[in-house]
């Protein structure tokens, strides 16, 4: 007897049991390996909240740089009223003439300004804004995918969410497998947390450029809005709705940021001692709507774990070229010298 | 009534509100006043002329300027997706002919409020790009009823910047396009400037006066919106698997793309979005939270629907790595273990005969 031949005879016999009895657990490629949990619709939400509310004063000093005198509309952009957060303007200081709102809903007030040559203006403002911190309890049975309408028209490519990039669409189906938004959303968050090559960058490079193969693997080369462009669009190749939302993250309840537009330079990436503007992603996870993903706080993937510390100021959904409504202060002929932004909690 | 062009870029980071004064140092800062000629073709067919006059803060003309000048045939192709998300959400989807790209011509002149002053200046000369929008692809055109059609014109410059908009737009039908209706959002902006049977002018002094939409409704004789799908598709097979839907679609199309697979119950409808290769097939899962034998399943390209099927669910066990079930899989690799086993039993003499050949010719390793 060849007793090689005769081990190789009996571990396909083995392996024939095996398959019959584990065989199930063997799926295609495109479908979970894993166990999953049985669906079914919700009975009720749980959702740990930690609610605060801050008095925000903002100050914005204006100036005329030109030659003649500059008669100028000067946008501030107010923070949104989100499921989380509600905003209340105390004051607008010079009164606007008009509060709009732009396609993706955001919010900003229109301020007339007119200044002689080299002549300083200010904006003030002060606002009332509760934030809910949360943490949702999920039940992973739960998740299910929204409609046809919401999927089309929120997993689509923008100029900065490419979704017919095939590295990222290779990438989005490696990492972020399941059969779920939430499981996906998940599985996407804990790859990127993993891969962050964190620098400052001054503009925004999309998620086509912020992916940089380093060795044998991916990384996400940037700051918060490359992660948080990254993100979307992997979790849109997936079709998740994702989007960005702009704002201010805080290191303290208590906090002042501030920025001086003509020490910028000097101070380069130190800034960060001094100014949160922040930038994270949203994806929309039925049955619990939009579900905030931080990726960034402690460097862990917290997908509706989401801290007070946030502040949103608007969210980037529809729009091809994303907004300039990301600067809280945004003038056209004057320029922006000097941003003051300070948090009190209330009580 | 201009674009701020070179001096504002968004800040990334944690540095959200800062206008990036590294970008400006090389540059000259620059407004760009836009004007805008649209000619609507009774066929659904769009001519868009575009006008651009660079100038400074202190209205000194750019016009001719050779660093703007190649920095704006340089973003030619910005200026061409601009020009697309007039008429559309989705660039990519707009079927668009380029008539003349971006060239200089003095014939043209500019009208602009350089100094905010509520004065149009007019600027001799202007960067000229001309291009044709087949609106039955556009997104931002629907069906009233019989012939009518509402179309939406976007101020593709104050969506992204709520301080950009256009100076100047002339919308002009064909004589023998009937307009129904005339319509700006938001409505606190201004109306046309002037207006005559078959022509709009918009001259807007600022932004909060510029419309962000322009919209009119208008009779469009042997006119259809077209359903644009890159690929089609078709769906193979679905079947339940401890209360998940499988199912099974193919890519008829030589193209890689995006499909949609959507369930219909009467409880809850879901999609899956699901990108298949040319010619290939995929298979998804989609959880199913309610008891229904019966569902209706869609495949959608784009907007396009490309099939249904309405299936009676049955419990299948998923498809096993080669395509075959488990039981089958298990069956031939029992059958083939037992042949090795046997086959095995009949090699014991050859395989000593082997090793003696070895043995003794050239094979000493073993022994030393």
């Amino acid at each position: 007897m060849n007793f090689k031949v005769f081990i190789i005879g009996i571990i396909l016999l083995a392996a024939s049991i095996l398959t019959l009895t584990y065989g199930k657990d063997i799926l295609p490629e495109n479908i979970n390996r894993k166990e999953k949990p049985l669906p079914k619709l919700p009975t009720h939400i749980n959702i740990q909240f930690s609610n605060i509310t801050y008095r925000v004063y903002g100050k914005f000093i204006l100036k005329n740089n030109e030659k003649i005198p500059l008669k100028d509309f000067v946008y501030v952009t107010i923070p949104r009223n989100t499921t989380y957060q509600s905003t209340k303007v105390i004051y607008i200081k010079p009164k606007p003439s008009r509060i709009q709102i732009d396609e993706d809903g955001n919010v900003f007030a229109v301020v007339e300004i007119s200044a002689d040559p080299g002549e300083k203006k200010q904006i003030n403002v002060e606002f009332l804004v509760k934030v809910s911190g949360y943490k949702i309890i999920y039940n992973p049975s739960e998740s299910y995918w929204p409609d046809i309408d919401m999927v089309r028209e929120l997993t689509t490519k923008t100029n900065f969410w490419n979704t017919e990039n095939s590295t990222l669409i290779s990438l989005a189906y490696k990492v972020g497998k399941g059969d779920t938004p939430l499981e996906i959303s998940k599985n996407i968050a804990k790859w990127m947390v993993k891969h962050v090559n964190y620098h400052v960058y001054f503009g925004r490079s999309g998620s086509d450029h912020s992916i940089v193969r380093m060795g044998l693997d991916y990384y996400v080369t940037g700051d918060c809005v490359e992660v948080a462009d990254t993100f979307v669009t992997l979790a849109r190749i997936r079709g998740i709705p994702a989007r960005t939302v702009f704002g201010i993250y805080l290191t303290e309840h208590t906090t002042k940021q501030w920025l001086n537009y003509s020490t910028l330079r000097e101070e380069g990436e130190n800034i960060l001692d001094h100014w949160g503007g922040h930038m994270w992603s949203q994806v929309y996870l039925p049955p619990w709507g939009w579900v905030d993903v931080e990726l960034l706080e402690y460097m862990k993937p917290k997908v509706g774990d989401f801290t007070n510390y946030h502040i949103v100021y608007g969210i980037e959904e529809t729009k091809y070229y994303g907004t300039l409504l990301t600067s809280t202060c945004l003038p056209s002929y004057l320029d922006l010298e000097y941003v003051e932004l300070e948090f009190k909690p209330e009580g | 009534m201009m674009k701020r062009k070179i001096s504002i870029i968004l800040i990334s980071t944690l540095l959200l509100t800062i206008f990036s004064l590294f970008a400006l140092e090389a540059q000259p800062e620059y407004w760009t006043a836009l004007n805008y000629d649209i000619y609507v073709n009774n066929d659904g067919t769009v001519l868009v002329t575009a006008k651009f006059h660079p100038f400074t803060v202190t209205g000194e003309s750019l016009y001719k300027n050779s660093t703007v000048e190649k920095e704006l045939k340089e973003g030619e192709q910005t200026m061409i997706t601009e020009i697309l998300l007039m008429f559309s959400k989705k660039p990519e989807k707009l079927k668009y002919k380029i008539i003349s790209h971006l060239h200089s011509d003095d014939r043209y002149s500019v009208l602009c409020d350089i100094r905010n002053t509520g004065k149009m200046d007019k600027m001799q000369g202007a960067y000229v790009l001309q291009i044709l929008i087949y609106l039955n692809s556009s997104d931002f055109i629907s069906h009233i009823k019989n012939n009518i059609y509402k179309v939406k014109i976007r101020d593709s410059y104050t969506s992204q910047n709520p301080n950009s908009w256009i100076d100047v737009l002339n919308v002009t039908f064909s004589k023998d396009i009937k307009i129904e209706k005339v319509e700006w959002e938001p409505d606190f902006a201004h109306g046309p400037t002037n207006k005559t049977k078959n022509s709009f002018l918009w001259i807007n002094f600022n932004q909060p006066e510029a419309p962000d939409f322009y919209v009119f409704e208008i009779e469009l004789k042997n006119f259809k919106i077209v359903t644009l799908a890159n690929i089609t598709g078709k769906i193979i097979d679905a079947f339940l698997n401890k209360n998940y839907v499988y199912v099974k679609v193919h890519n008829n199309s030589s193209y890689n793309g995006y499909l949609y697979v959507r369930i219909v119950t009467d409880y809850l409808n879901q999609t899956r979005k699901i990108y298949v290769g040319a010619e290939k097939s995929a298979t998804v899962s989609i959880p199913l939270p309610v008891n229904s034998s019966t569902i209706i399943i869609e495949l959608w390209s784009d907007s396009k629907k490309v099939d249904t099927k309405i299936f009676k669910l049955r419990e299948k066990e998923l498809p096993s790595p080669l395509g075959l079930s488990y039981k089958d899989v298990s069956l031939y690799l029992a059958i083939a273990g037992a042949i090795i086993v046997i086959i095995s039993l009949f090699l014991k003499e050859k395989e000593k005969r082997e090793y003696n050949i070895q043995e003794y010719g050239y094979y000493s390793y073993p022994y030393h």
